[in-house]
């Protein structure tokens, strides 16, 4: 016969895979309702449950909610105004484009939105990021760039970023999702994230607090996370450039990704230069000027570019 | 009815100038699973070593404890309730005194009263504080030494959200296999939990794991009122 525990681990797990249809919830209430020691039984399966939620997640955001520019009182006035007008156009227009994404950011631009959730998301130059809400899952969408993503926990609403064939999955968690050109780089700054490559048959891979993972879209079998720096791998959530051993090469790689004036490296002494430091990434002149002084070589630069020789 | 008034989440309202959460029952009952989870749970395995004592093999542990559960269960509010564990342990102690002693359900040769008196009821110190988190520490260990398969079950959904169908497609096995690793994960937790060193059975662990060093639990007690 199964004992009190049994019964309430059962019930717990099935109360816990989805709602339990009208027999089923009469048919729990009809046994709790028979003996304390089930209701007791009970709670404490729910509460064992509950530890996997007791790991650490971010701590509730007390960032209070902002007005985009397009969202501000008066703004919303002008809007319904012209809203008929602006209806027709934006059916005219979307039959014939593509969406605009829900939000953006220009070459340069940074940009923090609370979504409806009350989750934060950081954009970095040059991003664009859709979001799809409904009631059971939080769906995103990074078209093209990088963001950093505190989510609110709720572990109801699964909190998804897709980037191409690469999904990462949380409940309540921070993490960055980047798109480079061979798949997808995550870094995880708190809690932990699944993250998978569609049609890979691979299983999802649990990346943790402090590590990096590479999703590759071009090869079958992925390399396990690596523990990174996080400070220095979301330093551009600061405005900066964290630098670690990377090559002048990459480095340069890295500041032209905020500016429309790129750094171009012609002479193999500062391409294969190894720096490490904090640059602001508004600074691109002025970390051409210290590698061509490291590396005696010549900057030159005119309105378009800055170039290394 | 409760009359508490917690803040969860973001459906607060502001009347008189005051934000104020509306809370479901929904809400409720989950908030007191997660206290009972972060403050209660993690003291078990220590208040059935006392009851063992104290009961002398002459009452069923269980049946005190799963008592004791439902008592926290009912309680109209946990939020004045600073010590945890001094809680859970004087929670135990009224239903041994009270109903198990009365009812002369077992002859109850208790553990000394000065054992019983000496009891912690007082606000937890920074060490008991720390000590709390330590235990939670420990019960979140236990998760990692579970069997990989009935530990990916269970965090699959718990910790990721995915269904029971995504998972068994993700680990490439039948939902029934989800199902029931979930199941036993969960049993054996309960096993753990309690103190039961059931080890050596055929759940024993892949002694390749390490618990994550990286686990580092808050005490989840960040229950506030918005003002």
């Amino acid at each position: 016969m199964p004992s009190i525990d049994d019964i309430a681990s059962a019930w717990a797990m099935r109360g816990d895979a989805g709602v339990l249809d009208a027999a089923e919830q009469a048919e729990l209430d009809a046994w709790l309702d028979a003996d304390r020691r089930h209701r007791g039984a009970f709670v404490r399966a729910q509460a064992v449950l509950n530890l996997f939620d007791a790991a650490p997640r971010p701590e509730a955001e007390r960032v209070s909610p902002r007005w985009h520019r397009w969202m501000r009182p008066r703004a919303v006035a002008v809007a319904a105004m012209g809203g008929l007008a602006a209806m027709a156009a934006s059916l005219a227009l979307f039959l014939l484009v593509p969406a605009a994404p829900d939000y953006a950011t220009e070459i340069g631009e940074q940009r923090q939105v609370t979504l409806a959730d009350g989750s934060l998301a950081a954009l970095n130059t040059a991003s664009q990021l859709d979001v799809a809400y409904s009631h059971t899952r939080r769906d995103l969408t990074l078209r093209q760039g990088e963001a950093w993503f505190r989510v609110a926990h709720n572990r109801a609403r699964p909190f998804e970023v897709t980037v191409g064939r690469v999904h990462v999955r949380a409940t309540g968690t921070a993490f960055s999702v980047r798109r480079v050109a061979q798949g997808v780089r995550v870094v995880v700054s708190e809690g932990r994230v699944l993250a998978w490559v569609d049609g890979s048959g691979q299983r999802p891979m649990a990346i943790a607090r402090g590590d990096e993972a590479l999703l590759r879209t071009d090869i079958a079998v992925q390399a396990p996370p690596v523990t990174v720096d996080v400070d220095q791998a979301l330093a551009w959530r600061r405005g900066e450039i964290g630098l670690d051993g990377e090559t002048g090469l990459q480095a340069a790689a890295e500041f032209n990704r905020y500016s429309l004036r790129p750094i171009r490296i012609r002479n193999p002494r500062a391409a294969q230069y190894r720096l490490v430091g904090y640059f602001q990434t508004s600074q691109a002149q002025e970390f051409a000027q210290a590698l061509a002084r490291l590396t005696r070589s010549k900057v030159s630069s005119n309105g378009n570019e800055i170039v290394i020789e | 009815m409760c009359r508490t008034v917690v803040a969860l989440g973001r459906r607060t309202v502001q009347v008189q100038g005051r934000w104020v959460a509306l809370v479901s029952a929904q809400d409720l009952r989950e908030e007191r699973i997660r206290w009972i989870t972060s403050q209660i749970l993690p003291h078990e395995a220590e208040v059935r070593a006392w009851l063992r004592r104290s009961l002398r093999g002459q009452g069923d542990v269980d049946d005190v404890v799963q008592e004791a559960y439902c008592r926290l269960s009912e309680l109209p509010d946990h939020r004045h309730i600073l010590n945890g564990r001094a809680y859970f342990f004087a929670t135990v102690r009224s239903i041994v005194v009270h109903t198990v002693r009365r009812a002369r359900l077992v002859p109850f040769e208790a553990a000394d009263q000065a054992e019983i008196d000496g009891m912690p009821d007082e606000a937890p110190s920074p060490e008991q504080a720390v000590g709390a988190r330590l235990q939670l520490r420990r019960a979140l260990d236990l998760i990692a030494a579970l069997p990989p398969a009935y530990r990916h079950a269970l965090e699959m959904r718990r910790l990721h959200g995915f269904s029971q169908k995504e998972t068994a497609s993700y680990l490439g096995v039948t939902e029934k296999v989800v199902e029931n690793n979930a199941l036993r994960g969960l049993r054996l937790l309960m096993k753990r939990m309690a103190g039961d060193d059931d080890r050596h059975d055929d759940s024993k662990p892949d002694s390749a794991r390490t618990p994550d060093p990286k686990i580092d639990p808050r005490d989840e007690t960040a229950i506030h009122a918005l003002h």
